[in-house]
């Protein structure tokens, strides 16, 4: 999914290779910089080693230092050089790709690619600054998530009938060596049920992820599943990191793109050489990059609630086919329309308003959880998050039906 | 942040430590600006804890300061945890209200995630000087004693009695707090008791002071009764944040009373599901502490049968607030009330007068 506008959702892009080998031993400020590379300003996954233009935009490509870093998974401000825990809250950071720059004090827009010497005389000042995310597309015509470490990202399908396939990735969406599929623990769950008496989900039929012959992905055999299928992934990437849940909903058997290109696995060599020469593949497929509407909302309010209506019953019909990466479309349709309502809060009694302005501010809210929830391909959180929507999107049509137009 | 990252940059530079993320690269997909569109949300609606020596630890004020916070920023708008609001609905007008507009939240989110555009350069107006005593000269000051909170404690919580001289026994329509140092008082709670009988049961409550809550004054016509035996209990919150984790501090706030001239006094009702023997003209409302956590939500069933919500909201720990109805409205006798908090919602309410 190459939405750009929430490609700045997953700031805390972790870096698991670094912390499997790549992550440096010392906190000294490197004496040789990173190698330039070369990306686009839409697309941050384009990473090349020369300069050109972006394939996917063809937008000029600018300079960038690629380097590895530290990170707390809450405090974006926190970066350190090595691993450790976050000085404002405890937690363990998390490793990150950050792009280096150099600014002067006092000049918000200058950015250096070479440390210096300012106007002023003083040195310029180092900053590290989190690469966002940039390709969510599946590679493989399957249903791509991301982890909620935000680092990994993965792809189920269902090539054919009693096979499962799960393609990993790194934040880069380049896909992982086999060595750190060998160290994962997942399994696919075909069938569960939830007790309700010790309130917990019970697995009545689920299949260990092994690697594939290739070493690329995880698979497992399993039994005939009737289209649509719904299972669920549990993986835990590391025997120390938390188990991560994910949906996924096939209408029908998944297609390998015509004409794919596989990403480039990760080389192995140091994370600076790492960063500056991976070269991920053009993405087979593309969704729309969402934009500020061009289109005008409607005007009236009886039409702006109708809309509003319209795109919650999008949402829904992409929550029930488990299509949750596509969520995010009409969930930010509805919250543009909930602002264009806003001005109509002084068309409303008092009661109403009190109702209406709350509900409001929650449709908004709720829109960015639905997308946050959708990415990361969890149902519960999905189902949380669509609850929280519906609720906040009635609340405001009977707020605003109660009076007149 | 800001004296980890700014004054210090060059050192830590020189140290080897980087610790200032601006998003340079970041794809520009935000049509809002800081300059433009988000320094006015953040000044009126952020700036009066999140500035320099404010009790938040971050300034908001600037691009500068802002931009390292974006992603932290996201998860407290997305999770409703800021602004510290808690009143998600409610049939009745709820004055200070304090959550954004949905223009607002999409504005912050937009920009947060979309590559933090500063815009055009320009200096940032002064962050708004705050106001010393929003409901106007106090009729009675009140220094209360020293509180300190040592260096390796991280927040006190002391309860102060005030002398029964002291607080003049004059019915009072408002009180307010002013924090000796604004990064350190957290929560003020403040309340009449009976100095003979020191029990929740008998205690009202006259305010609870927040960071960036502007007071309530009763409305004319009612007043806080303060009986021979009673007395002022101010429970004063004091807790560091993180730029001071280590050091040694003390406060010394001022608490304010603003007298009432005449006025039916307030009487403290605590409703769990019961009729209304008699009616009321309700004021406002506050949980009891252990209601929070949960969504609380109070509906009314007028005699005549009509139902109707009066206030729904999610209290949060450590932001223990009183919700204040303006304008207030009456409830008739024989009024049924429903609390969703187990524990309760106590109104402060004024008896109609019998019919």
């Amino acid at each position: 999914m190459a939405k750009l506008f929430a490609l700045a959702l997953v700031l805390a892009g972790a870096s698991l290779l670094a912390a499997q080998g790549n992550a440096r031993s010392s906190a000294a400020l490197p004496t040789a910089l990173p190698p330039v590379s070369q990306t686009c300003p839409m697309h941050p996954d384009i990473v090349e080693s020369k300069p050109g233009t972006c394939p996917l935009c063809k937008m000029n490509l600018v300079p960038v230092r690629l380097d590895a870093s530290w990170m707390c998974p809450v405090h974006a401000v926190v970066i350190e050089q090595q691993a450790g825990t976050c000085r404002l809250c405890g937690r363990a950071l998390v490793p990150v790709t950050v792009s280096l720059t150099w600014t002067c004090r006092g000049e918000v827009n200058a950015e250096f690619l070479e440390p210096g010497v300012c106007r002023d005389g003083s040195p310029r000042i180092g900053k590290r600054t989190l690469r966002p995310h940039g390709n969510h597309n599946p590679q493989h015509g399957g249903q791509f998530f991301m982890a909620p470490d935000t680092w990994h990202h993965l792809e189920g399908t269902l090539p054919r009938d009693r096979l499962f396939r799960l393609h990993l990735y790194d934040d880069y969406a380049r896909v992982l060596p086999p060595a750190a599929l060998t160290a994962m623990n997942a399994r696919v769950i075909t069938r569960q049920r939830f007790d309700a008496a010790t309130r917990t989900t019970i697995e009545d039929e689920a299949f260990t992820l092994k690697p594939s012959k290739d070493g690329r992905s995880l698979e497992a055999a399993i039994s005939r599943a009737a289209l649509p299928a719904a299972m669920t992934v549990k993986v835990r990437f590391k025997p120390d990191t938390p188990e991560y849940r994910f949906d996924f909903t096939f209408r029908e058997l998944t297609k390998e793109p015509a004409g794919a290109t596989l990403v480039a696995s990760r080389p192995t060599a140091k994370p600076r050489a790492a960063a500056a020469a991976a070269t991920p593949a053009t993405p087979v497929e593309t969704a729309p990059a969402y934009t500020v509407p061009t289109e005008p909302l409607p005007g009236t309010m009886a039409e702006l609630l109708a809309d509003l209506g319209k795109r919650r019953d999008e949402v829904r019909a992409l929550v029930q086919k488990g299509d949750f990466g596509a969520i995010w479309v009409p969930a930010f349709q509805a919250k543009d329309v909930a602002v264009a309502l806003e001005p109509h809060v002084d068309h409303l009694a008092p009661q109403e308003r009190s109702h209406a302005e709350p509900a409001l501010a929650d449709v908004v809210r709720t829109a960015w959880q639905l997308d946050a929830a959708g990415d990361t391909g969890n149902a519960e959180e999905v189902g949380k998050a669509f609850t929280l929507f519906t609720d906040a999107v009635s609340r405001l049509t009977v707020a605003f039906s109660a009076t007149p137009p | 942040m800001r004296s980890v990252t700014a004054p210090a940059c060059i050192g830590l530079l020189l140290a080897g430590v980087w610790l200032l993320p601006i998003e340079a690269h970041k794809p520009i997909t935000s049509p809002y600006t800081f300059a433009e569109d988000v320094a006015p949300i953040l000044r009126e609606r952020c700036a009066t804890c999140h500035v320099a020596g404010g009790p938040a630890p971050m300034p908001l004020t600037t691009a500068e300061e802002t931009v390292p916070w974006g992603e932290s920023i996201r998860l407290e708008l997305v999770a409703g945890h800021m602004p510290p609001w808690s009143a998600m609905s409610g049939g009745k007008r709820l004055p200070h209200a304090e959550g954004l507009t949905a223009r607002e939240l999409n504005v912050l989110l937009t920009w947060v995630t979309g590559g933090t555009p500063p815009g055009d350069a320009k200096p940032a107006p002064p962050a708004p000087a705050p106001v010393e005593w929003p409901l106007g000269t106090p009729d009675l000051t009140l220094p209360l004693p020293e509180v300190s909170v040592a260096a390796d404690k991280g927040e006190v919580t002391e309860v102060i009695g005030l002398p029964l001289e002291a607080v003049a026994h004059r019915p009072l329509r408002a009180v307010d707090l002013r924090p000796g140092t604004r990064s350190l008082v957290r929560s003020a709670r403040i309340t009449v008791q009976s100095a003979s009988r020191p029990s929740s049961d008998t205690e009202t409550l006259i305010g609870l002071w927040l960071p960036g809550d502007q007071p309530v004054a009763l409305p004319r016509g009612a007043a806080f009764a303060m009986p021979a035996d009673a007395q002022i209990v101010v429970t004063l919150r004091l807790k560091k944040t993180w730029e001071h984790e280590r050091e040694a501090m003390t406060d010394r706030s001022t608490l304010a009373l603003y007298f009432a001239g005449s006025g039916a006094p307030v009487q403290r009702l605590a409703v769990t599901g019961q009729t209304l023997s008699e009616g009321v003209r309700v004021l406002s409302l506050y949980p009891v502490p252990a209601a929070t956590g949960a969504t609380v939500t109070l509906d009314a069933t007028l005699p005549n049968g009509a139902a109707r919500r009066l206030i729904e909201f999610a209290p949060r720990p450590g932001w223990d607030r009183r919700y204040t109805f303006d304008p207030p409205f009456e409830l008739p006798a024989g009024t049924r009330l429903q609390a969703s908090a187990p524990d309760g919602i106590v109104l402060n309410v004024v008896p109609l007068p019998a019919r």
